[in-house]
């Protein structure tokens, strides 16, 4: 005698008898019967999940970045550095020039990793509070490849003077109109883990139930339904967006803490993916659509 | 894979689990460093933090979900093994198991965290967090307890030493 059927398995059989039984006591047009008006809400439900999910993996489309494709000019120059006398081998400081910003002057550490120079706001001044209003500004982000972070703000033209070195080491002020990225948005690109288990891991398992899924509701014996099958159940563990959700949830939580942290669309979408995944992990039960299946040979 | 395979394998990934849970929770996780202070953080650690900052909510689901569910994973999958051939409390077994299957997956949440903080939290002079060997290890555990549940198919909890196949 073999095992008894759990609850779910009992809840389950019965909906499916319903489902045969209004089958066969409804007309002969499937689109009218009950028993597959409710089936079918399932794979919309998850279908709407798989676009969701991919709506929330599109990042803000176009790298309008002025700089690309910049080539210098003929005549270089070299920055002097304002404190440049311990720029060594083992030195710890880093190394600092200087910048006049429309007309104000200010100092900044040079991030020799990056695309360029790298400042906070508070040292700019409050004209950088509200970027998307000044003159000419547009949208825009730079993508550091190196540590994974975009950041996402507006281009501002501005007026920058670097105090430089010609190649004859004659001192001179270089002014010139260059766009600044004001950033107002930094986000990061997930590592290989959180790629495999928010990324690739969900795609494929809501993609195999809802093959699996459909081939039962249209009772239609697809190619390698049973091993599809198979798949849903080795990927299950590995569907990690609802841990995701937790997790981004209680990192946004410590990140308040060092300072301010915004919502965006893409967190509504996860919530609705997280929510979509636990309730088709939960609903779908292997050895009945197996079942099922094998009762149209 | 044979059975015999699949069970060693199993076993085997599960006192690797064990093994690895020791320096998962001794060693720090991640280092915060808010405004010049440096604060190495384990496991433990994070959730005191959370529960310190007056966030016991998330401190409990941090707390279930790092330090309980990785615990009872580990105990529950060595005590299964143990019971391995045994025709007793078979139906039990099963049921921890598939509970075993269905709640492992959320210990990943601390990994998660820690690749997120470490990944967003770089906020030059003023914040930075920096992930540690602790979690690596424990990365590790999660996995280990992870292959180790795929390894033992729920069927090989009926069979008996008398009747392997059965």
């Amino acid at each position: 005698m073999g095992p008894m059927p759990r609850k779910t398995d009992r809840c389950f059989l019965t909906y499916i008898k319903v489902s045969v039984a209004n089958s066969r006591a409804m007309s002969t047009s499937p689109h009218t019967c009950k028993g597959r008006k409710r089936i079918a809400v399932k794979p919309t439900l998850l279908a709407l999940a798989i676009a969701g999910f991919l709506s929330g993996q599109i990042v803000e489309a176009g790298d309008n970045n002025p700089f690309d494709g910049y080539s210098a000019y003929a005549n270089s120059y070299f920055l002097d550095y304002v404190n440049g006398t311990s720029f060594a081998p083992g030195g710890t400081s880093d190394v600092q020039v200087s910048v006049t910003i429309d007309g104000t002057s200010h100092t900044f550490n040079v991030d020799t990793g990056s695309r360029g120079l790298y400042a906070s706001s508070t040292e700019l001044g409050p004209h950088f509070a509200d970027p998307q209003n000044l003159p000419g500004a547009y949208p825009g982000q730079i993508q550091l490849t190196s540590s994974h972070r975009y950041n996402s703000g507006y281009w501002v033209p501005t007026t920058l003077s670097f105090a430089v070195k010609d190649q004859n080491g004659v001192s001179k002020t270089v002014t010139s109109s260059v766009n600044i990225l004001d950033v107002t948005t930094l986000s990061a690109q997930a590592g290989y883990t959180a790629t495999y288990g928010v990324d690739i891991a969900p795609t494929l398992h809501l993609a195999a139930i809802w093959y699996v899924a459909s081939a039962g509701c249209l009772r239609r014996r697809w190619p390698y339904v049973h091993r599809v099958a198979e798949l849903i159940e080795m990927l299950e563990p590995w569907n990690l967006v609802p841990v995701y959700a937790i997790a981004t949830v209680v990192a946004v939580v410590k990140l308040d803490m060092m300072g301010t942290v915004d919502w965006k669309a893409g967190a509504l979408w996860i919530l609705v993916l997280s929510l979509c995944s636990l309730c088709a992990a939960e609903a779908f039960d292997r050895e009945l659509v197996e079942e099922r299946l094998e009762a149209l040979k | 894979m044979t059975d015999a395979t699949r069970l060693q394998w199993a076993q085997a990934m599960v006192v690797t689990g064990i093994v690895l849970y020791v320096p998962a929770n001794v060693l720090p996780v991640m280092t915060m460093t808010v405004v010049g202070t440096v604060e190495p953080l384990t496991v433990l650690g994070g959730v005191e933090e959370l529960y310190d900052s007056g966030l016991w909510p998330m401190a409990a689901v941090v707390f279930l979900a790092s330090i309980v569910v990785p615990f009872l994973k580990l105990a529950s999958l060595s005590w299964i093994l143990l019971m391995h051939g045994k025709p007793v409390l078979q139906r039990q077994r099963g049921n921890l198991r598939r509970i075993v299957h269905s709640i492992g997956s959320w210990s990943m949440v601390d990994v998660f965290l820690l690749a997120i903080l470490a990944a967003v939290g770089q906020l030059g002079a003023l914040a930075g967090v920096k992930a540690e060997p602790g979690g690596f290890f424990f990365a590790a555990v999660l996995v280990c307890s992870l292959l180790a549940a795929e390894f033992y198919k729920p069927r090989m909890i009926w069979q008996t030493t008398s009747n392997p196949s059965s």
